[in-house]
């Protein structure tokens, strides 16, 4: 399952990569239309240089990213069109730093590959940032920061090559898809690397459902701000429960005091779980695995 | 010899040096003649001048120069990427098994989920250990001494050896009617009995529960106090008090609290007074008595044990307050300590 999660990480990986590159031909259209019909004077081709192509790069790669772990959690259309929304959003500004940025460098007299490459490390940085940031209550986890800046990098590196070897395709369209697909294997491999418990749910609308513990702390109710989302269940609160990690232990923690959280068949406030354990939010039951 | 060599390197470098004045000097008039049509033609761009510096004409990517796509090419690459993404969030949709039918689901890590159907008819649950699992699970001996009976569109489950390691819902039970999701270990082998027709809510354990035999305490003289802890028989509202400081509980007469049955021993266990508390000692080798499922030889005995021998249970309640405080006040406590 750990592996399924890597490929569909990647996969979403190369979907960005496309994704980008259909925002650059398009992002080209639409400014070449806006600079005939409304600044008619202004040369449309300078803002093409840099600027807008950071932004469009970044407006993909984010957009696909932040909604990686709502479309692995199959959560609801509204929820991964919102974090689309803040992906885009926050992808496009990031480009747009990351890149200008390194075109700083290169007026420093910086190698252009050397700058582009940290303008790629830097995009890998903050879109993965960022996604940490929106993502619910887990917080900000560094190593999964950390790694999808080395995935930037080494996708700018491998975008470098092809451009040296003139293997880039149309529109640098390889060079944009491995960049993309470089950052969520990264990510994915760091995800792979931290889980080693799971949530697997047994009843109800969600049967079969397998919630990775990778974060340090998680909340489940049937809330949409929470990481794991019960759906369909009776007697769970919006936020029902906690669970966290502390002292190379599993913790959950009862966060409603109109709902009961049971673990074992035993109403509990706060409790170690261990390998095996049944948990039981409300009419929702949970098997603790250790994977 | 060394002469001639060294002139003919010396007309190489020459050659290389004028080659690449001259090629720089090319390069130098094509640029100035470059500068001077830009400024001949970039009167009406002065306005943007500013904002030149910060665009300059060299590409940072050199992504897009000609775009390979037109508009609708685009749009359609678009619809491409939202309909990989709808296929993607599609595969990831839970999957529920419809079954026909009573049965079990194996909960074990990598097996898959394997669900095993129950046949409507008497049978033993030795049938377990010939299940083709990929691990080899360890079962308890006796399994054929614990019976599954059809009952009322469920399962009514017995266990005719108090020594097999059988859990329902965690809990040492040895006649209970199975109800949709009940967790059972057997051994190691974790099961989900799965009930599609009827959902838990709608099941009751009455069969399990509702002793089929008499039950007689001792008679108290007068008012019970209400400090005296009684026990709830499970199934029923019969409350029977503990008015000595020592109960002795079996099927016997000499005994305090008479139950009539077969799957009790004549003198089964004893709950008696310590101090403030109430102690609770298993008194027969061949019989367990067990408190909130685990099986017990003594033990003191909290408001709300649930304590199951043979096949009964009963509920040990005590006015006496020796609950935990409630999770509210707790969080109260602290923001007050906080506070100060």
């Amino acid at each position: 399952m750990k592996s399924m999660r890597i490929l569909h990480s990647s996969l979403l990986g190369l979907i960005g990569g496309l994704c980008s590159w259909g925002f650059l031909q398009i992002g080209f259209h639409v400014f070449e239309t806006f600079s005939i019909t409304v600044l008619s004077e202004f040369n449309i081709g300078q803002l093409n240089k840099f600027i807008y192509e950071g932004t469009l790069v970044g407006l993909g790669l984010g957009m696909i990213l932040q909604a990686r772990v709502s479309l692995w959690y199959h959560h609801d259309v509204v929820r991964i069109m919102s974090k689309m929304f803040v992906g885009a959003l926050t992808g496009s500004i990031t480009g747009l730093l990351c890149f200008v940025f390194g075109h700083l460098l290169q007026e420093w007299q910086v190698m252009p590959a050397i700058s582009r490459l940290i303008s790629w490390t830097l995009l890998g940085l903050f879109i993965v940032g960022s996604t940490e940031l929106f993502r619910s209550s887990s917080g900000i986890l560094r190593p999964q920061i950390i790694s999808g800046g080395i995935g930037g990098a080494i996708g700018g590196a491998i975008f470098e090559l092809l451009s040296l070897f003139q293997m880039t395709g149309p529109d640098n369209l390889f060079g944009l898809l491995l960049v993309g697909f470089s950052i969520s294997l990264f990510i994915g491999l760091n995800e792979k690397r931290l889980t080693s418990f799971a949530l697997r749910v047994l009843t109800g609308r969600q049967e079969g459902q397998l919630f990775f513990l990778d974060q340090n702390r998680f909340t489940l109710g049937y809330g949409s701000q929470n990481d794991f989302i019960l759906k369909g269940y009776e007697e769970v609160c919006e936020l029902h429960a906690r669970i966290f990690k502390k002292d190379h232990q599993v913790i959950i923690e009862n966060e409603d005091v109109g709902g009961k959280v049971l673990v074992n068949y035993r109403i509990v406030d706060q409790q170690s779980i261990k390998k095996g354990d049944v948990i039981k939010i409300g009419t929702a039951l949970l098997q603790y695995y250790e994977i | 010899m060394i002469s001639q060599k060294s002139r003919c390197l010396h007309h190489c470098a020459y050659s290389a040096a004028l080659f690449f004045i001259a090629f720089l000097n090319s390069t130098f008039l094509f640029a100035v003649e470059l500068t001077a049509v830009q400024s001949v033609d970039g009167q009406k761009e002065q306005s943007f001048a500013f904002w030149w510096k910060f665009l300059p004409e060299t590409y940072f990517l050199r992504i897009v120069e000609i775009p390979s796509l037109n508009i609708v090419e685009t749009l359609l690459l678009f619809t491409g990427v939202l309909l990989m993404l709808f296929v993607l969030w599609l595969l990831q949709r839970p999957r529920v098994k419809k079954m026909s039918g009573c049965g079990f689901k194996l909960l074990n890590l990598g097996e898959q989920g394997l669900f095993i159907p129950l046949k409507s008819e008497i049978h033993s649950l030795d049938f377990l250990s010939q299940i083709k699992t990929n691990k080899k699970f360890r079962l308890s001996t006796n399994l054929n001494r614990v019976t599954l009976t059809p009952h009322q569109s469920t399962y009514l489950l017995e266990d005719k050896n108090y020594k097999n390691a059988l859990l329902i819902n965690r809990r040492r039970t040895h006649r209970t009617i199975l109800c949709d999701n009940d967790v059972l270990d057997i051994g190691e082998m974790i099961l989900l009995f799965r009930n599609p027709g009827i959902p838990a809510e709608k099941t009751t354990r009455t069969a399990g529960a509702k002793p089929q035999f008499s039950i007689s305490g001792v008679k108290p003289r007068g008012p019970v106090q209400k400090i005296t802890p009684v026990l709830i028989i499970a199934g029923t509202k019969q409350e029977i008090p503990l008015v000595r400081n020592l109960n002795s509980i079996g099927s016997s007469n000499f005994n305090d609290i008479i139950i009539a049955s077969t799957e009790i021993a004549s003198r089964h266990l004893k709950i008696y007074k310590v101090g403030e508390s109430w102690k609770i000692q298993n008194l027969e080798n061949q019989q367990t008595t067990s408190v909130n499922g685990r099986r017990i030889e003594q033990k003191f005995l909290q408001n709300g044990d649930e304590v199951s021998f043979g096949d009964i249970s009963f509920k040990f309640v005590t006015n006496k307050s020796q609950n935990k405080k409630p999770r509210s006040i707790k969080k109260e406590t602290v923001v007050k300590t906080i506070k100060t």
